[in-house]
């Protein structure tokens, strides 16, 4: 699409480099932002560039943060000992999105994928074992997608672990809840047979 | 016993087939026409619906035609008055979509087995002569469609050896990392080796049957599975290999490395098999792949030869045929240059066949008039 003003043009084109944003979704919000009240734009540029200066990684967890430290790690409240390790920031806000956890977390990064150029050394797995040994944890959950990826991933840090005196568990694997088993595949349904748990009403 | 069929088939630009669309009656069919009319594509197409990957291109997108963005194939197909529609949709930009009755499959792997299929083509040849690859192509195709766990394993098993691969290409390579690898593909393997295993002691025998038939000789012949897995356990074969896969950047053992081994009175048949015996151990591979997945699936393959007399004599054709007609069968789709060879061979064989002749990617139907 030509339009009849460079500036226009521009900031079209820069809008659709975002996800998910077409050059029809663009153009839409480029004439909303030239027809709102001024102060807005100014308001949404600002915001923008000092998110992208400010915002920092939390140097325990690796969760995105304001501070040094983030919210989280910073919380007294949560329990200190237990570790939920997960791939990547959108898997701990769907865990925080749960309300069921009250640990910290620790942010891998990815997963082992040599094919991707992901090995061990590419992931914070030194800064977890460093954490594990300073803070005397107790619990790591693996909250790690159930992939081959992802069990390699979980099976090496396992390996790391190997003699110390901590707990090691995965998130369940099963039937989704509310959902019919004939229409569950048959690697989850069978999975869900072989780690069934005992039933307490 | 079912009997699977194809009734209809739609090819649109798929290889020459810009638009093409034919029914099929008979459980025999001909196709003729002259080389470069698009006979052996007819057959891949067939191929694709029922494996959803050509037998004969490498490359997958090369089913699209030449600047064509997309291809689509439709197939009815009927057993035992049962009638499934297959679609498939292949855009050069994306990926293969399977429907099922208009329903898409979420993996393409359920479709496997669902129509089973054995193709026989001139190419074949390769299994004698080529590398093992080819013969473990014969082997997973068949163990395939009969066992769908045996895909999944074999998938899994594929990628993490190449999860493995570029590992040991990396720069910095951790011992763990490979202990952990290792145990996947013994797990994985151990599983597809076990198969493989239970698979030859059926499938060695059926083809030495059907070689006796065949050619009516008394070559004994042997099929064995060759696997290094046969002296050594899975974790002392990579143990002792790991220090070599460091060095060549890949994984030198496991059950990728398997193969068959092909006797004939305890010689390899390469050095000493004539073009006649050749001939027939060939179609004796794949008439036993033919048994076997009927006995385990209680489905009568379809069976598409391609191009028979290019390698056959009509002495064996005939013989072949009548091998496959003779048991339960549910329908045979060949194709040759010369109609009146066809016709001449197979006119003992007493089953109604369809004749089709193709030409510049037109198919007309025609009674074979005997005068």
């Amino acid at each position: 699409m030509q339009h009849s003003s460079l500036l226009v043009q521009e900031t079209v084109n820069n809008f659709t480099e975002l996800p998910g944003i077409g050059p029809k979704s663009a153009l839409r919000l480029v004439l909303y932002l030239l027809k709102s009240d001024p102060e807005y734009a100014k308001k949404l540029g600002s915001s923008i560039i000092e998110l992208r200066d400010k915002i920092k990684s939390c140097k325990i967890c690796h969760n995105i943060s304001d501070d040094e430290v983030c919210s989280i790690c910073n919380d007294s409240r949560r329990e200190e000992h237990v570790l939920c390790v997960v791939e990547n920031l959108r898997d701990l806000m769907a865990i925080e999105d749960t309300r069921q956890f009250r640990g910290r977390y620790h942010i891998l990064g990815g997963v082992i994928s040599p094919i991707e150029g992901v090995g061990p050394e590419e992931l914070h797995i030194d800064s977890l074992l460093e954490r594990i040994e300073r803070n005397g944890v107790q619990e790591i959950i693996m909250a790690i997608s159930p992939t081959i990826d992802g069990d390699t991933t979980i099976f090496y840090i396992s390996k790391l672990l190997e003699g110390k005196e901590i707990t090691i568990s995965t998130i369940a694997r099963g039937v989704s809840f509310g959902g019919a088993l004939e229409y569950t595949d048959e690697i989850t349904l069978g999975r869900s047979i072989i780690s069934r748990i005992p039933y307490n009403s | 016993m079912k009997r699977l069929r194809l009734t209809h088939l739609e090819m649109i630009q798929f290889k020459n087939h810009e638009k093409t669309s034919t029914d099929l009656q008979g459980r025999l069919v001909c196709i003729t026409g002259d080389n470069g009319m698009g006979k052996t594509n007819i057959l891949d197409a067939i191929y694709v619906l029922c494996m959803s990957k050509s037998y004969i291109s490498f490359r997958q997108a090369d089913i699209i035609q030449n600047d064509k963005d997309f291809t689509r194939l439709v197939g009815s197909f009927e057993r035992n008055g049962d009638k499934d529609l297959i679609t498939l949709k292949y855009p050069r930009n994306g990926t293969k979509i399977i429907e099922k009755n208009g329903k898409k499959y979420t993996r393409l792997r359920d479709h496997i087995g669902f129509l089973p299929v054995v193709i026989i083509t001139p190419d074949d040849v390769q299994l004698l002569l080529g590398g093992s690859a080819d013969r473990r192509t014969l082997l997973d195709n068949t163990l395939c469609q009969v066992d769908r766990d045996y895909f999944t394993n074999l998938s899994q098993y594929n990628y993490v050896l190449k999860q493995r691969n570029s590992f040991l290409k990396s720069d910095i390579i951790d011992d763990k990392v490979l202990d952990i690898y290792d145990s996947k593909l013994i797990e994985f393997g151990k599983q597809i080796y076990d198969k493989r295993k239970q698979f030859f002691s059926d499938y060695a025998e059926t083809v030495s049957k059907i070689y006796a038939k065949i050619s009516g000789e008394k070559e004994d012949i042997e099929v064995t599975y060759k696997s290094q897995l046969n002296d050594q356990d899975f974790a002392t074969l990579f143990q002792g290999a790991r220090e070599k896969d460091r060095i060549l950047q890949r994984t030198t053992t496991g059950i990728h490395k398997d193969d068959m081994d092909l006797l004939m009175n305890k010689h390899p048949v390469k050095s000493v098999a004539s073009q006649g015996q050749r001939k027939s151990l060939l179609l004796s591979l794949k008439i036993a792949q033919f048994e076997i997945i009927k006995t385990q699936l209680q489905v009568s393959p379809l069976i598409l030869l391609d191009d028979l007399f290019d390698k056959l004599d009509r002495h064996r054709v005939a013989h072949l045929i009548q091998l496959l007609t003779d048991g339960d069968f549910g329908q045979i789709i060949l194709t040759d240059t010369n109609k009146t060879r066809v016709k001449e061979t197979i006119g003992a064989i007493s089953i109604d066949a369809d004749w089709l002749e193709i030409s510049n990617g037109q198919i007309s139907n025609y009674e074979y008039s005997n005068s």
